[in-house]
């Protein structure tokens, strides 16, 4: 036993260091389309929020849904918290200022023409890769309805690899409205698409129970 | 599917036939298929009677081991407890009658001052002048005819009279010189009667810490020859002693959980807030190394205080070395509540601001939380703070006790779990024997028939072999 012991304490202290990466990254997806744009400060509502369930060293970033979004200039801020819980705060307070900033530049702006979801989602995906996190999501503030422009090609895979999409204030349009098949097509074929790629889709209809699905996820 | 069953379908003379062939072949197998069976339960049974005999002596070896452990330790506790009452004995003589000397001379200054105050104020009785001897025939006289001795009669008592007048007045002049005296010892009297007073207070004190080594002793003499009853007594001490330290281990348990909740938050402002030692905060971890340093260090302070015994090598420290180590866990025991402090300071100004931060995040506006007694959950945290290490300093005495009791305790349920296994292993030994023991008498009911036969048989050779014994004639 008492030659048992020192393999024993090492194996447990090996064990618990090889238990993975540890925290949390966001990345928000905040539609700005003509179609949406209003809603532009809702969405800063929810980045709040997310700011203030955010932890030391956690990771956050805030990207526009343009025309074509397969791009980081449309990305507000990116920012990983500091792990000294006072400097994390005063981070959070200076993104919080950020968000505020790009909502205020948003209300003199006009929505794009078109909206890239995919191409958001592309590029979410590819900043969370290197990200060492272990819950990663992408919160999108969106309709969902994308509307590429001629040209663009974005039948690619997406990879969401233990991605969670969280699909938050999702309005329905006036068809949908008439037809409720189309949006469940609609979020259907997003849902599809997106565990095809490794990811879960959740769809928020109710804003408050938002903390809750991002606690289980 | 049973013999008679698969030859069922056969001829009923062929399963007739086949049926006594078995019970034949069961017949003629008996001795070898039972001492089979007998060998087999006996071989099952004896690793479990081995087993629980192992482990009978081993509990009995377990008590015995319990049983030396639990005297030492009632005897070194009463050794303590005598020693104690000789330091107290030693104390109440040195402060008490080390003045005893003084105080019997002050006795007997009374006393001799008193003494001749008495000598002084002792009554003697007035001796009578005398001429008055002289003249009282005189003045028996009756008086006569003579007018001459009438007069000189009469000169006489008017003389007689004044001098017991005067001898009146002398004598209560004296005796009033005598009352005040005595009015003069009372104040010795007094005095004396303190003394004295003091005295018998301070020996009954004395025959009182007597009877309390005298019960000590009578207990260390009853461990010196390991009576029973002292052996119950102790046990049930021990019982008692886990459960009190226990209690209070769990209360200086809560203290620790506050105290970690208290610099848990303000050790990731140190440490980090997003790093893990395998699957636990290293801010956890560090507070909590640092409660169990601070508890090391009260068991470090009480142990060279000697109020604890868990470490001889402290004890066995000589004095000098004892009083530098004392003072330097000590200090370390004052940095760390000086850290905790400041940490509590640091844990209130970091809640401050996340509340701030939550609320200026959810109202999108600069708000003001400061109120105007902020400084009260401050102060009352550091307070708290600098405080609990040194509770938590005391916790090596609850500790020492459930470490000691635990071992008697323990040791006395392991021998009753033991004696426990013993038994079931004893009883399964004993049913596998019983068991081999039914299947031979299963076996016997089977083949019955072919037994009353044998045994027939045998009753009739035996009556025949007892006939030709009794008549030897009868065979030619």
């Amino acid at each position: 036993m008492k030659h048992l012991l020192p393999p024993l304490l090492l194996a447990l202290l090996l064990s618990g260091c090889a238990t993975g990466p540890r925290g949390r990254a966001v990345y928000v997806l905040v539609d700005t389309s003509g179609s949406y744009i209003q809603a532009v400060p809702k969405a800063a509502r929810i980045i709040r929020y997310l700011l203030g369930t955010l932890e030391p060293g956690d990771t956050i970033a805030v990207a526009r849904i343009t025309s074509l979004s397969f791009t980081n200039k449309d990305r507000v801020a990116a920012i990983t918290l500091s792990r000294r819980p006072a400097q994390a705060d005063a981070e959070k307070r200076a993104m919080a200022a950020r968000v505020s900033a790009f909502v205020k530049a948003m209300e003199k702006r006009r929505g794009t023409a078109y909206t890239d979801i995919s191409g958001a989602l592309l590029e979410a995906a590819q900043f969370l890769r290197g990200i060492p996190a272990a819950r990663k999501e992408i919160i999108v503030v969106s309709d969902m309805r994308q509307d590429l422009p001629p040209g663009a090609v974005r039948h690619v895979p997406l990879p969401l690899n233990q991605v969670s999409v969280f699909a938050v204030n999702v309005i329905k349009s006036y068809g949908e409205n008439m037809n409720p098949t189309r949006y469940i097509a609609r979020m259907h074929k997003w849902k599809a698409r997106i565990a095809k790629g490794g990811g879960r889709f959740i769809i928020v209809h109710q804003l408050s129970r938002l903390p809750a699905l991002l606690r289980s996820s | 599917m049973s013999i008679v069953a698969h030859y069922g379908d056969l001829h009923p003379w062929m399963t007739g036939g086949a049926a006594v062939l078995t019970l034949v072949c069961l017949y003629l197998a008996r001795t070898s298929i039972e001492a089979a069976v007998t060998l087999s339960t006996r071989a099952l049974s004896r690793p479990f009677r081995l087993a629980s005999h192992a482990l009978r002596k081993a509990a009995d070896a377990l008590r015995e081991r319990n049983k030396i452990v639990l005297l030492a330790q009632g005897k070194e506790d009463v050794g303590q407890r005598i020693e104690r009452e000789f330091e107290r004995v030693d104390a109440v003589l040195k402060r008490d009658l080390q003045g005893f000397p003084v105080l019997q001379r002050k006795l007997l200054d009374e006393i001799t001052t008193i003494e001749a105050d008495y000598q002084q104020s002792r009554e003697i009785p007035p001796v009578p002048p005398e001429w008055v001897r002289a003249v009282t025939p005189l003045l028996k006289m009756k008086p006569g005819p003579d007018r001459v001795v009438e007069e000189v009669v009469e000169s006489l008592k008017t003389t007689v009279a004044k001098g017991q007048e005067r001898a009146l007045g002398e004598y209560r002049g004296a005796v009033l010189e005598r009352h005040k005296k005595l009015s003069q010892t009372l104040p010795f009297w007094r005095s004396v009667d303190s003394t004295l007073k003091s005295v018998d207070k301070r020996l009954a004190h004395l025959t009182e810490r007597a009877g309390t080594m005298d019960a000590y002793m009578d207990r260390y003499e009853q461990i010196a020859k390991e009576t029973d009853a002292i052996q119950s007594t102790l046990s049930s001490s021990a019982f008692v002693q886990l459960f009190v330290s226990l209690f209070v281990l769990c209360v200086a348990l809560g203290g620790t959980v506050i105290n970690f909740h208290l610099i848990a938050l303000p050790m990731s402002e140190m440490v980090g807030g997003g790093s893990y030692i395998g699957s636990f905060r290293t801010a956890d971890v560090a507070a909590l190394v640092i409660i169990l340093i601070e508890a090391t260090m009260g068991l470090f302070f009480m142990e060279s205080l000697r109020i604890t015994h868990l470490f001889p090598r402290i004890a066995h420290m000589n004095e000098p070395m004892r009083r530098r180590f004392m003072i330097a866990a000590l200090s370390l025991l004052i940095v760390m509540a000086g850290i905790e402090a400041a940490l509590a300071l640091l844990r209130e100004q970091l809640a401050v601001d996340n509340e701030a931060l939550a609320a200026s995040l959810t109202t999108h506006a600069k708000v003001s939380l400061l109120s105007i007694n902020s400084w009260i959950p401050t102060a009352g945290q550091m307070v708290l703070g600098f405080i609990l290490p040194f509770a938590l300093a005391f916790v090596a005495i609850p500790l020492e006790s459930f470490i000691y009791s635990a071992r008697t305790v323990g040791g006395m349920i392991l021998v009753g779990m033991l004696h426990f296994l013993s038994l079931a292993l004893h009883v399964i030994a004993r049913l596998v024997r019983y068991l081999g023991v039914a299947i031979n008498a299963l076996y016997d009911i089977v083949i019955f028939l072919p037994l009353v036969i044998e045994k027939t048989w045998h009753a009739t050779m035996e009556r025949q072999r007892t006939e030709r014994l009794a008549h030897p004639e009868s065979r030619g």
